[in-house]
């Protein structure tokens, strides 16, 4: 039987729902017969969640991923120590929570890039704590670009409902600067991340779908030119370096077309919107056009409920469930 | 003129004006179809604007045994139990199904210039209108940018005041309002105004409360860019055009909530806060409707000094006349048309 996927659950934020959610995602059933969990957190943190929450586990810490041992029951905790884990307070941001919850997303990115792990999926961040902290920190894709030295402008977000993938080429830019963003080059871009993630994810011929920028797609030509100028010669393109992909279509019918792995958004609120209404918890987030595989959960990190044992662990286990059938060993592809 | 045979002495109420819409298009098929099942769905009774023998020639290439009644406006409502009523327009339709022809917006046309004529001459209740062609009609000549602005100036013209047409789409599920409709994105910054939210906020709400009886309308009003703008860091729009129409509107008493952020407003316990929400551009508006009522919703033009609706959906000439096309939507403009009359 072929190894199991090595996924490596970052716990976010310390003093909100990450750690829970990350252990009850690591005791999962389901979670553990498809794929290998390991919790990269303060150890002494995460026995703390499990403890207020009622969660029993047998926690097995390491120092390397290497002496990771999934037999039994066990959650393999991968130690991230952190100063002040013993009075840092639950529900509360601080500069110590954000300078942790870093750390650890750090830590399960490098051991992603090592190839240690074959996949990293996040808990959510707390930006209040990380500010605090005096970091920089702009959402996932950001930190995850520059954690792995990628050009930013070819890192995209994919968000995924159950079998539904939306790219989006543009994210969180106002209107405005998002047309100015639609380019020939970005179009291009956000199609080979696309294709390229569908096929980590063991899709072996990914189907793909882009939407226009502009009321049904510009109507050819009567509501915008976008579609004629730029995303059509982009798909054109593509198509003849072998990439199948379609479009661009209406935003508003294209979700409903049958037999594609992904659909390109061209802004924030034709992607989020779609995703939002059909699953407003279970949605994940991966990062593409990065050397890793990277999904983070589309919620916050929940201080008003943390260490409470009540948090749902949904939008971690639709993420798991996505990234669990990654390649183990795929080689990392950069552009 | 006889008056309509009753078992009662109340008035039969009057039937729904239904335009032909494109001759080439579905609108006839789903027509027979959806008269076909009236009984069974409780539709109201309406009448076609057609050529009639047109429309026998759709009813048999569809083999569909429908009994078709050239008939007067008056004795539509009738003649609707036992077969289809369609009043002549005058015009000879001759478009083979997909392919529109010279006869296409000239017939389209002067189905809806006498839908709104019988509407006002009190032959009938509302205005259901079938999908045109806006390519077709433009080729012809047609100068208004599409279906509801034409329908805004007949009013006007027959009724002197000028109109401000405002599309609601409608579902039980959802009742969104794009803001700007037709327009490249690029142009929806340039052209969104405070004025323009305001405007359709007050025209949404009163009608709302006129056509649908909601006593307190509740608007949900959404931000233009992601999140809302974010206090600015993701566009200016949403602090300098949106946030003041909001505050101009509760300002007059009208229930409006937002800036929102697009994303986070259609999930099913955030639909239950509004009764409808407004929407700055065509996709944020259409993609959650679509999402939740993708066959059953209804595009309704507010605003008019007469009820008018429609089927959500265009022309569909790659299935025209071959019997797949969906009757859902329209069945519900007929439905929703005559909920609207009787407030």
């Amino acid at each position: 039987m072929a190894e199991k996927t090595k996924i490596a659950i970052a716990s976010g934020d310390p003093a909100g729902i990450g750690p829970e959610i990350s252990l009850k995602t690591a005791l999962d059933p389901v979670v553990r017969a498809a794929c290998n969990p390991i919790v990269v957190c303060d150890a002494g943190i995460v026995a703390r969640h499990a403890k207020v929450c009622g969660i029993e586990a047998e926690f097995h810490t390491v120092k390397h991923v290497g002496d990771a041992d999934w037999s039994g029951q066990r959650v393999n905790v991968l130690d991230c120590a952190v100063a002040d884990a013993a009075t840092l307070a639950l529900g509360a941001t601080s500069a110590a929570a954000g300078r942790a919850s870093i750390a650890c997303c750090r830590t399960a990115v490098k051991a992603a890039l090592a190839g240690d792990v074959d996949a990293v999926v996040a808990a959510p961040q707390n930006e209040t704590s990380i500010a605090l902290a005096d970091i920089k920190f702009d959402g996932h894709p950001s930190f995850v670009a520059r954690e792995t030295a990628t050009n930013e402008s070819g890192v995209f977000m994919m968000l995924c409902v159950g079998r539904m993938k939306i790219v989006h080429a543009t994210l969180h830019s106002s209107v405005r600067e998002a047309i100015a963003m639609i380019t020939r080059e970005k179009i291009a871009r956000v199609i080979k991340a696309t294709d390229a993630a569908l096929r980590r994810l063991g899709i072996e011929k990914p189907k793909i779908c882009v939407s226009g920028l502009n009321p049904h797609a510009g109507e050819d030509g009567l509501f915008g030119s976008e579609e004629i100028e730029i995303i059509k010669p982009a798909i054109d393109a593509a198509i003849a370096e072998g990439i199948s992909v379609a479009g661009p279509l209406g935003a508003d019918i294209m979700f409903h077309k049958k037999g594609f792995d992904a659909f390109i958004v061209m802004l924030h609120d034709q992607g989020h919107v779609a995703a939002k209404v059909l699953s407003p918890n279970a949605t994940a987030a991966m990062t593409i056009g990065v050397p890793i595989l990277f999904a983070s959960v589309a919620h916050g990190s929940a201080h008003d409920i943390a260490g409470k044992g009540i948090a749902n662990p949904a939008a971690m286990l639709e993420a798991i469930r996505q990234l669990a059938k990654a390649k183990p060993g795929f080689p990392l592809t950069r552009e | 003129m006889t008056k309509p045979i009753s078992s009662t002495n109340k008035p039969m109420p009057l039937p729904l004006a239904l335009t032909l819409g494109e001759p080439a298009g579905i609108g006839l098929d789903i027509t027979l179809t959806t008269w076909q099942r009236r009984t069974e769905l409780g539709i109201p009774p309406f009448y076609l604007l057609a050529d009639p023998r047109h429309l026998k020639s759709r009813a048999a290439r569809m083999s569909l045994d429908v009994p078709i009644a050239p008939v007067e406006p008056a004795q539509a409502g009738a003649a609707f139990a036992n077969a289809l009523p369609v009043v002549d327009i005058g015009v000879t339709a001759t478009a083979d199904p997909g392919r529109p022809d010279a006869s296409s917006a000239p017939a389209a046309i002067a189905a809806i210039r006498r839908a709104v004529a019988d509407v006002f001459g009190g032959m009938a209740s509302a205005v259901v209108t079938n999908p045109v062609a806006k390519n077709v009609l433009y080729r012809s000549g047609f100068a208004e940018p599409g279906h509801t602005e034409y329908l805004a100036k007949l009013a006007a013209e027959m009724t002197g005041a000028t109109a401000m047409p405002v599309m609601m789409l409608w579902s039980p599920e959802l009742a969104v309002v794009p803001v700007t409709i037709h327009l490249p994105l690029s142009e929806v910054p340039k052209r969104l105004t405070a004025d323009l939210v305001v405007d359709t906020g007050r025209i949404v709400a009163r009608d709302l409360n006129r056509r649908f009886g909601i006593a307190h309308p509740r608007l949900a009003v959404a931000g233009l860019n992601p999140h809302a703008g974010e206090e600015g860091a993701l566009g200016e729009e949403d602090r300098a055009i949106v946030a003041p129409a909001i505050a101009r509107l509760a300002a007059e008493g009208i229930d409006a909530r937002g800036p929102l952020p697009a994303d986070t407003m259609f999930h099913e316990a955030a639909r239950k806060s509004y009764d409808a929400a407004l929407c700055m551009y065509h996709d944020q508006a259409l993609i959650p409707i679509k999402t939740l009522a993708f066959n059953h919703a209804v595009n309704v033009t507010l605003g008019l000094p007469f009820v008018r609706t429609s089927p959500d959906h265009g022309t569909a000439f790659d299935i025209a006349g071959s019997g797949r096309a969906d009757p859902s939507s329209l069945i519900a403009a007929l439905k929703l048309a005559a909920r609207l009359i009787e407030k």
